[in-house]
């Protein structure tokens, strides 16, 4: 069963076409990675599935329903949850209470008048909490967590919508190496646990092949490879377009 | 069609002065990133100081034109003063802090004036030379008019070529698309920011000189044209010299022929241009869309806690306080405590939007306004009783929100800020100028409490009770889901966005009520005094209770509060004093603005630990 459905997806920005027609789909439980080099169109795809930029054609289907050019609010309630290349979260409150604000809009209870907040959803907030592993910074300022831990925070977020789908936009940039270990083991244990489909992009190669189920490969708005890590690491184009090209800049043969 | 040629003509004479004080305004934003609320008075300035030259030295057309340049390099001299005094200490500071602090520029400069050149209007004679009148047509055409057509196509070909041509215009330029690139260049900013500075001024003072043969010096020369300036600058886009001329001359066009096809509502019709450009184009027809957004992630405040018991021991000790507060004074003293209960409603309603969301607007009279006109139009009109006419009151404020705000949600920042302004002076004018139904300058007079509660003692109660449970209401949603949800809006949008909440209809939401409170206090303040004037509807009382939250910490609940109880007796006093009120409160704003930005409740921080931003 596929949770997203991608179908000649299109956007132009006047005459460049950052996305090119692409089609693909994630499977239910899947980890597919999305690579290319720098202006390849990762992010204006990730835009235009969650909502953030209306795309010029093509169709976005999640779970069967069609959400092509829903608001991202709207996306939001069909299931997908979102995490930032640069964490977004709610600076001037505690971790919990971003995950209360978040359970809120999923109770819809976003405009409730009665109630405070920190009486609502705790103990389902602290569970998410505890599922990425921030307990012991419950009660902590965001303003005062580390990088790593805003990025597990923006999980926790995420999945306050019991997500079937998890768009993470570089979910280990900016983070050092145990961290980046420490966060996809995290990814890793989601989708068994929980059973979320994820579609990530990343430049760590290490991560990409390491913990993506497939990989998608994006040059100029198109896809040029799609397969299993090992298959597209072999792949000719792959390496000519891509790999090739950060050999070049790496100046290894 | 010769009529339409002889209107048209009028209509540019009078675009001439727009363009030039818009096109300076443009300059100093694009440069400073600072909206110069005080460039109206730099235009004012102009006027005046020009009359005292023609009157000295405006005997032939040379002496006259010399008069006028000399006042336009006046006041450029002047605009450097408030550059390097002022600005240049809050170009960092939020948006809100620089309209502020540059409106308390107008407020200094108002009284100052008034000083020097006293209250009454001044008249100027013609300029030698161009006092008679050219046959267009068969219209008379005042020669004047086409002499400032010339000089308004001159300036804008100058600019062209100091901008095109010029290592100076070259920074400008620069600095307007991309100030970090200029500042890595190596170029001393400061010195740039006072030149463009400097430039602004001179031509706002340029466009008040040129005014003066058209229309005599008065002292409400300043807010009239700044606000017809913000509308030009926001239509023609933030930062462009074009934008400013085509927009000066779209709305001077729309001035002159809505004059003679519907008077009543050229107001109107103008801010409608300015709301609707805004909705569809948010940069304005010739802006970069850049300066449209901003995500403000400075300084994030410190997670909201419930209260602890001193601080339970405060608000209770406040309540009892005025609760007893009026068995201690005199009637007079009682009028003071009620107005004071009904202003820290208006001032917490403020808070509400500026601290719970974000949300940053000038125009928050708008809805005080409409609850006593609402509260004062259902007595004069419909004869109701006082309880149905303060039932009336947040119905008026909340569907005046309901409207405007529908328009205003949709930007952010600065934009949000001169839409709000501007839905005000509509409010405002429609106040003023709609006079079978409001009375107009006149006001709604006969707007006292029913019998019941006539007693100023029982009337404050009633308003102290009221203002105290909204008050109290207010800050409870500020703890309640929509509260959060408001302040997530304001942290971070985008991630609001992906957690399901819809920003604008939220936004909106949290702006109704905002407007229905600050109705609520309206009422109460149209009976409190007895009449209804549209001064409530006035830029100045938005100011009013943005120095109140000011006053009082912006990042404190209790802040609108206290803000209210200090801003209330220090006018009380002052006005008792001196008549030079508006100084003094000029003075106040700008030093809270420079030196005190968290307010009184940040007083403290100030001998203990420097966090300030």
């Amino acid at each position: 069963m596929n949770v997203l459905v991608v179908e000649k997806l299109a956007k132009a920005y006047g005459g460049v076409r950052a996305v090119d027609g692409v089609s693909f789909t994630v499977a239910a439980g899947e980890r597919v990675a999305l690579i290319g080099p720098n202006g390849a169109g990762k992010t204006t795809l990730f835009n235009s599935i969650n909502g953030q930029i209306r795309p010029d054609a093509g169709r976005v289907t999640v779970s069967g329903a069609d959400i092509t050019g829903l608001p991202p609010h709207r996306v939001w309630r069909h299931g997908v949850g979102r995490t930032f290349q640069i964490t977004a979260t709610f600076a001037s409150m505690t971790v919990l209470e971003n995950v209360q604000v978040a359970l809120s809009t999923f109770h819809r209870r976003a405009t409730g008048f009665g109630l405070a907040l920190r009486k609502r959803y705790r103990e389902e907030a602290e569970a998410l909490i505890a599922q990425v592993g921030l307990s012991d910074a419950t009660a902590r300022a965001v303003s005062e967590l580390a990088y790593g831990d805003l990025k597990r925070l923006e999980v926790a977020v995420a999945l306050t919508n019991k997500p079937s789908l998890l768009l993470m936009d570089e979910p280990t940039a900016g983070m050092a190496g145990d961290g980046r270990g420490a966060m996809m083991s995290l990814v890793d244990s989601l989708v068994s646990d929980v059973g979320v489909s994820v579609l990530f992009t990343e430049h760590d190669m290490d991560v990409v092949f390491g913990h993506a189920d497939r990989v998608i490969v994006l040059d100029r708005g198109k896809i040029i490879a799609e397969g299993s890590p090992d298959a597209v690491r072999e792949n000719d184009t792959v390496r000519a377009v891509y790999l090739g090209a950060f050999d070049d800049a790496a100046g290894a043969p | 069609m010769s009529f339409i040629v002889a209107q048209a003509i009028t209509g540019l004479a009078s675009a001439a002065s727009l363009f030039l004080i818009a096109v300076g305004l443009s300059i100093v934003f694009g440069v400073t990133r600072v909206v110069n609320f005080a460039h109206g008075s730099l235009y004012m300035l102009g006027a005046y100081i020009a009359f005292s030259l023609v009157s000295v030295m405006g005997d032939s057309f040379l002496g006259y034109l010399l008069a006028l340049l000399i006042a336009a390099v006046a006041v450029g001299l002047i605009g450097a003063v408030i550059e390097t005094a002022l600005l240049r200490r809050i170009y960092k500071a939020p948006e809100l802090f620089q309209l502020l602090a540059t409106f308390g520029v107008v407020l200094i400069v108002q009284d100052l004036t008034r000083s020097v050149w006293g209250p009454d209007d001044l008249f100027a004679p013609r300029m030698p030379g161009l006092d008679g009148a050219v046959d267009i047509l068969g219209h008379a055409i005042p020669s004047y008019d086409l002499f400032l057509i010339g000089v308004s196509v001159g300036v804008l070909g100058g600019l062209w070529l100091l901008f095109q041509k010029t290592r100076f215009g070259v920074l400008l330029r620069a600095a307007t698309e991309d100030r970090q690139m200029v500042a890595a260049l190596g170029i001393d900013q400061r010195w740039l920011f006072t030149a463009a500075f400097v430039l602004g001024s001179a031509l706002a003072g340029l466009g008040g000189a040129l005014q003066l043969p058209r229309q005599a010096a008065s002292l409400s020369m300043d807010l009239n044209i700044i606000v017809d300036a913000f509308v030009v600058v926001v239509v023609g886009g933030m930062g462009s010299i074009v934008g400013a001329f085509v927009a000066a001359v779209l709305i001077s066009l729309l001035l002159a022929f809505g004059l003679v096809i519907f008077p009543q509502i050229t107001l109107v019709l103008i801010f409608l241009v300015m709301a609707v450009t805004l909705v569809l184009k948010p940069s304005g027809l010739f802006g970069k869309p850049e300066f449209a957004t901003a995500e403000d992630v400075r300084n994030p405040d410190p997670p909201l806690r419930p209260s602890d018991r001193l601080a339970r021991i405060g608000w209770l000790g406040l309540l009892g306080v005025g609760l007893i507060a009026p068995l201690l004074f005199s009637d007079f003293g009682v009028v003071i405590l009620t107005e004071i209960a009904i202003l820290a409603l208006f001032a917490a309603s403020l808070h509400f939007l500026i601290w719970g969301g974000g949300l940053i607007t000038f125009g928050h009279a708008a809805y005080f306004g409409l609850g006593a006109y609402g509260a004062g139009l259902a007595v004069f009109h419909l004869s109701a009783g006082m309880a149905p006419a303060l039932l009336l009151a947040p119905l008026a404020g909340a569907l005046g929100a309901l409207v405007f705000g529908w328009f205003c949600v949709r930007l952010t920042g600065i934009y949000m800020a001169m839409l709000t302004l501007a839905f005000a002076q509509i409010a405002w004018s429609a106040a003023f100028q709609w006079i079978d139904f409001t009375g107009g300058d006149n006001g709604i007079l006969g707007v006292w409490p029913s019998a019941w509660a006539s007693d100023p003692t029982t009337f404050y109660y009633l308003a102290f009770v009221v203002c105290a449970a909204m008050i109290w209401a207010l800050r409870h949603v500020m703890f309640a889901p929509f509260g959060y949800t408001l302040r997530a809006t304001r942290d971070s949008a985008l991630r609001a966005a992906s957690i399901g909440v819809d920003v604008t209809r939220h936004r909106w939401l949290a702006f109704t009520l905002a407007g229905a409170a600050a109705g609520v206090s309206g009422g109460f303040f149209a009976f409190a005094k007895g009449s209804v004037f549209p001064e409530v509807l006035f830029v100045s009382t938005s100011v009013d209770g943005l120095v109140m939250v000011l006053l009082g910490g912006l990042q404190s609940l209790a802040g609108p509060i206290l803000g209210a109880i200090v801003f209330t007796e220090i006018e009380t006093e002052l006005t008792r004093l001196t008549d030079l009120w508006q100084l003094a409160l000029g003075v106040l704003i700008v030093v809270l603005v420079v030196a005190l930005p968290r307010g009184l409740a940040g007083l403290s921080s100030l001998f203990t630990r420097r966090t300030l931003p």
